[in-house]
């Protein structure tokens, strides 16, 4: 589970027959935790959970309006029960400066307000429905993988990271990534975090302070749920093992799929 | 000034109803084609899909 680059990193037929790739693109901890409660209402508690989460996305929620709500992917009671739990603590800078009422109904109803580009397009191209019929049976056939980038290898600096000068995790950010541990824990679930590589262009600009910032927070999140197996190291892939600047390309996603598979073989093999 | 917003709100009217209709009966036409990916990860989560979790 996690955002885009688990998306295109984890390859489910890379790793085992029951494993499955539930991430989505631009998600945060705070939709991610409502998803998890929504999968474990509807099937069995999965044996594990490897949760993945570029840095980026503990400090925004970059997707929350744009996809999550606009793709209508969170029920209406889980956008309710958000809206309640954000409350109790000061405007984060994630929701954008939005009102959240506003929004949800302006999205809730379809409203050519935040809709009529996609009417607009989706009547004058007649290819939308085949590639999002193409996109759905190709993520079936993959167990929910998919790549983002598909250049053979991009240099380019994710400029999100590579700009960061320092890391504060988000405060509701936090909260919604200790309540995934939490709900995994009541569910027996082992989680694990495992982070993503980044291109070897991004890695070399990082700053120093940003990154010890990063892995102090991780070893509190360590200290706070010592059953939980916490990987955050930062590391790279050369340029080549990457279809852009943040997202690995199919050569990467099976390299980085085997390294897993190899580091997690108690998972995978047993 | 009157007439004209009268006539741009009759030419407008239909499509503030259609475009809510149209995209909540047929999203797939409508939206890109990252609506599929988050389709896709709902059904699986709701346990609808044909992408079967397995092994669980």
């Amino acid at each position: 589970m996690g955002d885009s680059v688990a998306k295109c990193s984890w390859i489910p037929k890379e790793l085992s027959d029951d494993s499955y790739n539930f991430s989505l693109y631009g998600t945060c901890p705070m939709e991610e935790y409502y998803y998890l409660r929504e999968y474990l209402s509807n099937h069995s508690a999965p044996q594990v959970l490897i949760y993945s989460q570029q840095i980026t996305h503990m400090i925004n929620a970059e997707a929350f309006w744009s996809r999550s709500v606009y793709f209508h992917r969170m029920s209406k009671d889980d956008l309710q029960d958000l809206e309640r739990e954000i409350r109790l603590y000061d405007e984060s800078p994630i929701f954008e400066g939005k009102n959240f009422k506003t929004e949800e109904f302006l999205y809730q109803t379809f409203s050519p307000v935040k809709y009529s580009e996609a009417f607009f397009k989706g009547m004058l191209s007649g290819k939308r429905y085949q590639k999002n019929r193409h996109e759905y049976l190709a993520l079936n056939r993959s167990k929910g993988q998919t790549y983002f980038g598909t250049a053979e290898y991009c240099d380019d600096i994710f400029d999100a990271a590579a700009e960061m000068k320092n890391f504060k995790a988000d405060e509701i950010l936090d909260v919604y990534f200790r309540k995934i541990i939490e709900l995994c824990e009541e569910n027996n679930i082992r989680f694990i975090f495992q982070s993503s590589p980044f291109n070897k262009s991004t890695y070399e600009v990082l700053s120093g302070a940003m990154v010890s910032d990063y892995l102090t927070y991780m070893d509190s999140i360590q200290s706070d749920y010592p059953d939980a197996v916490i990987n955050a190291d930062i590391f790279y892939y050369d340029n080549e093992y990457f279809g852009d600047m943040v997202h690995l390309n199919e050569r990467g996603a099976v390299k980085y799929s085997r390294e897993m598979r190899k580091k997690y073989k108690d998972i995978f093999e047993g | 000034m009157g007439k004209i917003a009268i006539k741009l709100l009759i030419l407008l009217f239909p499509f503030y109803i259609l475009c809510p209709v149209l995209i909540k009966l047929f999203p797939m036409k409508f939206m890109d084609k990252e609506y599929a990916v988050f389709y896709q990860n709902k059904e699986v989560s709701l346990g609808q899909s044909g992408g079967q979790i397995s092994g669980y």
